[in-house]
C-alpha cells in the first residue's frame, strides 16, 4: 500500500484545486490527481500555436467568489483580473450597440437607439442587482432538502422562507426569472432587437435551451451574478489567460501543503464494503486515502470511475437521466491584425480599440439566437452561430507576439450528438460557419487568420473529460438545480458511498469559474471528518 | 340603490358560470355580452349553410362541481366520451388508443412507462388538487387561518415522501420531450401524451415547463393521460346554453348586444359600466370574464390602476397560436380505424413533428405541417370536420394570402394523413388568432386569456400577486380564464371569481 492521504481529489480543474486548497488550509493531507499535463481542466492557457497563448476553453472570470480570492490569497500567486470595457453588439443594419462598463456611457449609447430602453435599462439593472443579491446567499450555502424531516433541515427551510419573506418585493420577479424564457423576459423590458438579443444570449450559455424556452431566464441570472472585487456584473480576463487562475489556485493549494500530480489519470475509485478507500490510476498504481473526492462531472464519476455494483439502482437511474448535453464549442484564433468591424469603421483607430477591448457579442436579435438553436435541436451545428468574442491580447499584450493578437470565440450551438456524421467530419465545417458568421460583421477576419483551433463538444470530452462537452458539468435547468443538483438526495456533496464526495460544477450551485462547489464541498468534508 | 348587485362582463362560459353562482346566492346579477349570442369561444360559427364550433370542439376538463352545483344536466347538458384517439401521420402506422383501454395497442415496456408517468401526474394532482381547482392560499398571511392554509399546501407536497416529492418537483419544469422519452419509446405514443399540453401555451416539446402544462391539461379531475375527448351533445354551444339556462333560472338577467365600453370607478370603487351605446348601468360589484388586459387596461379609465399593476397587465403574454378550421364534407373520409369517427384524430405522430410544427410560429411563418386534432360531427347536410390546429401565430395569418396558405397547409396535412379527405370537402372555413381577437375581443386572439406558461400560472396569474380574483379597484373582480386556475373549458375561474365576490 502506497502513501496514505487524508483526501484524494480526482481532477485538477478549478473546483478540485479550490477544494484541495481549503482542505489543505484546514490541515488535511491532500493529493490532487490530474490526468493532463497541466492543471486547470477547462480553465487553461495553452500555446497551441507557438507564440500565441489561447485560453483554450473557459475564457472569462466573473463568478469567482471574492471570499475564495481572499481566503486563498490568490493575488499573491499572480491572480489579477483585467476588466473588460463592456459588450459590443454589432447590428445587422451596420450600426452597433455598446453597453459600456460605465453606466452613464451606456445610457447615452442606449438613448441613441431608444430613449425608452435607456430609461428601462436603469430599472432593469437595478432589478437584476437586487435579484442577484437575493440569490447570492444561496451560492454560499448547501441547498436545503425540502424532503428532509431533520430538525436542522426544517430550521434551514424556515430560514429560507423568512429570508424571502423579507425580500417579498422581489419574490415575484425572482419567480418570473426562474420560470420564464430569457427572450420573453427581456422583451417585457426593451424594444431594441440588438439589446434584446445581447441580454437574452446569456440565458443560453451552457444549457441546451433556446432563448424562447422557459428556464433560460434563470441561466441569465446565473451569469448576472458575476462580480469583480465586489463589483456586481462585471466580467474580466485574468492576466495570463484562464490558466493563470488555475495556476494561482494550485500555487495557493501547494503553499497550504497540498500535493498536485499531473499526468496521473484515475481509472477507478477503490471501494471496500460500501466505503471509498482510494483510487487506482490508469498505470495500475493504487493510492489510498481517508476520503475520495471527485471534481469531475457526475456522469463521468458514477458511470466510469465507480463500478456500478457499488451504487444503488435508484441512484444509477438518476445519474443516467442527468442531463449533460453539450451545446457549445470554442474557436481560438491567431490573427495578424485586428478585426475591422463594419459598425466601427467610422471611428478612429484608438476609439475602435476601446470598443474591441470588451466582449463582442454576435447576437443581433432573439430570433437570430433562436434560429441558431433550431439547427442544434435537430442535430446540426448552427449555420449562423451565436458568439461571444474577446481579444485577450488587447487587454493582456503578453498573450501574443507584438502587433499580433489572439481571439477567443465562444460559440453556440454545437450539439454533442450530431444527426449525421461525426464531429471529426464536421469540426472544420463548424469552424467555417463561425468564421462566416463573424465575417458578416467583420469582413476582414478571413484574411487575417494565421491559425485556427476548433474545439467541439466532442473534443472537450476527449481532451478535458467533460462528458458530452457540457461546460457546466450538467445543464442549468430548474430540475437540476438547488436540492435536485446533481440528483435528488445528494445535493449536499455526499454520494451513496461512505467517504466519497463530489466537488465539481455538477454540484450546487453549478458551473462557471465560480469555485463555490469546491469551497462548499471542502467545508462539508472538513465538518464530516473533524 | 344600484341597478344590480353584480354586473358580469362577458357571456362566455366563465361569465355565465359566475353569474349562475352569484344569482343562486341571491345576488341581482346582470350579464353583459358584446356579441349577439352567448358562449364566447364555445359559440358556433356559420359558414355558408353550415355551422360548427368557432373555438373549442370538446369540453374535456369541465369541472364536475360546476356541473353538479348548477344542475346543468337539468338544463339540458348531456356529455359523452369519444371512442378514443387515433394518432396518424402520412408516414407512420396509425396508433389507436381506444377509450376503454388506451394502452391496449402499446408494447409492454411502453405500458409500464406510461403507467409511471401517469403515477407521477396523479401524485402531483393529488398534492396540488386544492390549488388546481380551488382558491390559492394567501402567501401574505394576515391571520392564523391563512398561515394554516399555506402550511397545509406545503405539507401535502411533502407528504409525497422523500422519493416522490423530488420526482414531481423535478418533472414540472422539464421539457415534455425529456419527460416522455425517459419512460416510453414509441414516437406516436410520445406525441399522444404530449399533444394536449401545448393547448394555450407557446411551447414545443423541446421547451422547458412542459410538465406544468401537462398537469394543467390533465388535471386531477380528469387526469388520464390518453383519455378520450369529451363531447357535449349538440356541441360546446350546448354547454353555453345550459349555463345560460341555469343562470336565468337562478334569476340572472342576460343581455346580448351590450358591449361594455368603460368600467366606471369613483373613489377607487366601481360604480357601474357605460355601454357602447352610451347607456349607463350601476352595480355594487363588477366581475369581468374578459381577458385581464382588456379589463384592466382597456375598460378602466387610465390612472385608476397603480402604475406597476398597469405595466404588469400590459405585458401579459397572449401569443395566440390556435387556429380552427371547419370543413363541411359530403362523406367521411376512409379512416384507418373506423371507430375513430366518434373520437379524436391527432395528426402529428412524433415529438419531432410537433416541434417542427411549433418552429414556424416563433417567426410568424406558416407551418408546413401543423399539429391538428380532428373531430367529426353529423349535421343534416352531412358530416362536419372540426380541426383544432397548433401552432399558427397571428402574424402568420395577417392577410388574405397568408390565410389561404394556412388553410391550404391544414388541408394538405389532413390529406396526407387521411387520403381522400380533400375530395369530400364541400365548404371550408378558417379562424385564426386574428379572428378570435376581432370576433371575441380576446387580447392576442388567445383562447385561454393568456399563455399557460409557468410564469403566468398560480400566484402569477394573471399578474404576480393578483391571484385571488380581486383587483386593486374595490368591487372589481376577475372571473375569466386569465385568472386562476387558468384557461380551458373548466368553469373554475368563473366559479372562484364568484366565490371571491361573495366572500367580500
Amino acid at each position: 500500500m502506497s502513501q496514505r492521504y487524508d483526501a484524494i481529489i480526482i481532477g485538477g480543474g478549478h473546483n478540485g484545486l479550490i477544494c484541495a486548497a481549503y482542505l489543505a488550509r484546514a490541515g488535511r493531507k491532500v493529493l490532487v490527481l490530474e490526468s493532463r499535463y497541466l492543471v486547470g481542466g477547462a480553465a487553461v492557457t495553452e500555446e497551441i500555436n507557438p507564440g500565441f497563448k489561447y485560453t483554450v476553453a473557459a475564457y472569462v472570470v466573473s463568478l469567482l467568489r471574492p471570499q475564495i480570492i481572499a481566503d486563498l490569497n490568490l493575488p499573491a500567486y499572480g491572480f489579477e483580473l483585467l476588466p473588460l470595457n463592456g459588450t459590443l453588439t454589432p447590428m445587422v443594419n451596420g450600426d452597433h450597440l455598446m453597453r459600456w462598463h460605465d453606466a452613464g456611457e451606456t445610457r447615452l449609447e442606449l438613448m441613441r437607439h431608444s430613449p425608452a430602453d435607456a430609461e428601462a435599462y436603469e430599472h432593469f439593472a437595478m432589478l437584476m442587482y437586487h435579484l442577484g443579491m437575493a440569490v447570492r446567499p444561496m451560492l454560499s450555502t448547501t441547498p436545503v432538502d425540502p424532503t428532509s424531516l431533520s430538525p436542522a433541515a426544517l430550521k434551514q427551510l424556515a430560514d429560507v422562507g423568512r429570508q424571502f419573506g423579507k425580500k417579498a418585493d422581489y419574490l415575484y420577479d425572482l419567480a418570473k426569472l426562474m420560470t420564464m424564457s430569457s427572450g420573453d423576459f427581456v422583451e417585457q423590458w426593451f424594444e431594441t432587437p440588438a439589446l434584446q438579443g445581447t441580454l437574452a444570449a446569456s440565458g443560453i450559455i451552457g444549457t441546451f435551451l433556446g432563448p424562447r424556452s422557459p428556464g433560460s431566464a434563470y441561466v441569465m441570472l446565473h451569469h448576472y451574478m458575476g462580480e469583480i472585487d465586489g463589483e456586481f456584473r462585471a466580467w474580466g480576463l485574468p492576466r495570463g489567460g484562464m490558466g493563470a487562475v488555475s495556476e494561482a489556485i494550485a500555487s495557493s493549494a501547494r503553499a497550504f501543503g497540498a500535493e498536485i500530480r499531473c499526468d496521473a489519470p484515475v481509472s477507478q475509485v477503490i471501494v471496500q464494503s460500501n466505503k471509498a478507500v482510494g483510487v487506482a490510476l490508469v498505470d495500475g498504481e493504487e493510492i489510498y486515502a481517508g476520503t475520495v473526492i471527485s471534481s469531475v462531472d457526475p456522469k463521468l464519476t458514477f458511470e466510469h470511475l465507480v463500478a456500478a455494483e457499488h451504487l444503488p439502482a435508484e441512484f444509477r437511474k438518476h445519474i443516467a437521466r442527468y442531463k449533460i448535453r453539450g451545446s457549445s464549442g470554442k474557436v481560438n484564433l491567431s490573427i495578424d491584425a485586428l478585426p475591422e468591424f463594419t459598425c466601427l469603421q467610422h471611428l478612429s483607430k484608438s476609439d475602435q480599440i476601446a470598443y474591441l477591448s470588451g466582449a463582442m457579442s454576435i447576437s443581433p436579435s432573439i430570433e437570430y439566437l433562436e434560429r441558431a438553436f433550431d439547427d442544434a435541436k435537430y442535430g446540426s451545428y448552427s449555420r449562423r452561430p451565436y458568439m461571444d468574442m474577446v481579444i485577450p491580447s488587447l487587454i493582456d499584450p503578453t498573450m501574443a507576439p507584438p502587433g499580433k493578437h489572439v481571439v477567443s470565440l465562444f460559440c453556440a450551438f454545437a450539439p454533442y450528438d450530431l444527426a449525421e456524421g461525426t464531429w471529426e467530419d464536421h469540426r472544420e465545417g463548424f469552424g467555417d460557419a463561425v468564421i462566416d458568421a463573424l465575417a458578416q460583421f467583420a469582413p476582414n477576419i478571413k484574411d487575417i487568420i494565421l491559425h485556427r483551433q476548433v474545439l467541439t463538444p466532442w473534443d472537450m470530452e476527449q481532451q478535458m473529460g467533460l462528458t458530452q462537452g457540457n461546460i457546466f458539468h450538467g445543464e442549468l435547468t430548474l430540475e437540476q438545480l438547488f436540492f435536485l443538483r446533481p440528483v435528488p438526495g445528494y445535493a449536499d456533496f455526499t454520494t451513496p458511498l461512505r467517504h466519497m464526495y463530489m466537488c465539481g460544477s455538477g454540484c450546487h450551485p453549478g458551473g462557471g469559474v465560480m469555485g463555490a462547489p469546491g469551497k462548499l464541498a471542502a467545508a462539508r468534508i472538513i465538518a464530516d471528518t473533524r | 340603490m344600484a341597478d344590480y348587485d353584480v354586473i358580469v362582463i362577458g357571456g362566455g362560459h366563465n361569465g355565465l358560470t359566475a353569474a349562475a353562482y352569484l344569482a343562486s346566492s341571491g345576488k341581482r346579477t346582470l350579464v353583459l355580452e358584446a356579441r349577439s349570442e352567448l358562449g364566447g369561444s364555445l359559440a358556433n360559427k356559420t359558414f355558408g349553410e353550415h355551422s360548427a364550433p368557432l373555438g373549442f370542439a370538446t369540453v374535456d376538463n369541465l369541472h364536475p362541481s360546476v356541473v353538479d352545483d348548477l344542475g346543468l344536466a337539468g338544463h339540458g347538458l348531456e356529455m359523452n366520451d369519444g371512442s378514443g384517439t387515433l394518432v396518424v401521420s402520412g408516414t407512420t402506422e396509425p396508433l389507436w388508443l381506444p377509450a376503454d383501454d388506451p394502452a391496449a395497442n402499446l408494447s409492454a415496456e411502453d405500458r409500464t412507462g406510461l403507467a409511471e408517468i401517469q403515477r407521477l401526474v396523479d401524485l402531483a394532482g393529488v398534492a396540488l388538487k386544492p390549488i388546481l381547482s380551488g382558491a390559492l392560499p394567501t402567501i401574505e398571511p394576515t391571520g392564523i387561518g391563512d398561515l394554516f392554509g399555506l402550511l397545509m399546501a406545503g405539507w401535502r407536497l411533502r407528504s409525497l415522501g422523500r422519493r416522490d416529492m423530488p420526482e414531481i418537483m423535478r418533472m414540472l419544469p422539464m421539457t415534455l420531450r425529456d419527460i416522455v422519452e425517459e419512460h416510453v419509446s414509441d414516437p406516436r405514443l410520445q406525441a399522444a401524451i404530449a399533444c394536449p399540453a401545448f393547448h394555450g401555451t407557446w411551447l414545443g416539446p423541446w421547451s422547458a415547463g412542459g410538465g406544468f402544462a401537462l398537469l394543467h391539461h390533465r388535471p386531477p379531475w380528469r387526469s388520464q393521460l390518453l383519455g378520450p375527448p369529451r363531447f357535449a351533445k349538440g356541441g360546446p354551444a350546448a354547454l353555453a346554453a345550459a349555463l345560460a339556462a341555469a343562470a336565468t333560472a337562478k334569476g340572472a338577467t342576460l343581455r346580448t348586444d351590450a358591449r361594455v365600453e368603460r368600467i366606471r370607478v369613483a373613489d377607487n370603487h366601481v360604480v357601474g359600466v357605460t355601454l357602447a351605446n352610451g347607456e349607463t348601468i350601476e352595480a355594487a360589484d363588477i366581475l369581468s370574464a374578459c381577458d385581464p388586459t382588456t379589463t384592466l387596461v382597456d375598460l378602466l379609465q387610465p390612472g385608476w390602476l397603480p402604475p406597476e399593476t398597469h405595466r404588469a397587465a400590459r405585458v401579459i403574454r397572449y401569443r395566440g397560436t390556435v387556429a380552427t378550421a371547419r370543413f363541411a364534407l359530403s362523406a367521411l373520409p376512409a379512416l384507418p380505424v373506423s371507430e375513430a369517427a366518434t373520437g379524436r384524430i391527432q395528426i402529428g405522430a412524433s415529438l419531432v413533428a410537433l416541434e417542427q410544427a411549433f418552429d414556424p410560429a416563433k417567426y410568424d411563418e406558416v407551418p408546413a405541417a401543423p399539429m391538428i386534432e380532428l373531430t367529426f360531427t353529423e349535421s343534416a347536410a352531412g358530416p362536419i370536420a372540426h380541426a383544432w390546429v397548433q401552432h399558427v401565430s397571428a402574424g402568420a395569418a395577417a392577410d388574405a394570402g397568408a390565410r389561404a396558405s394556412v388553410l391550404e397547409a391544414i388541408t394538405n396535412t389532413i390529406e396526407t394523413a387521411l387520403p381522400g379527405f380533400t375530395a369530400q370537402i364541400q365548404a371550408s372555413d378558417l379562424s385564426t388568432a386574428v379572428d378570435f381577437q376581432a370576433e371575441l375581443g380576446l387580447a392576442g386572439g388567445h383562447l385561454y386569456h393568456g399563455e399557460l406558461g409557468m410564469d403566468q400560472l398560480l400566484y402569477m396569474r394573471p399578474i404576480p400577486g393578483m391571484y385571488d380574483h380581486s383587483t386593486p379597484i374595490q368591487g372589481l373582480y376577475l372571473g375569466g380564464p386569465g385568472s386562476h386556475p387558468g384557461g380551458g373549458i373548466t368553469g373554475l375561474p368563473g366559479k372562484l371569481g364568484a366565490a371571491r365576490v361573495l366572500v367580500d
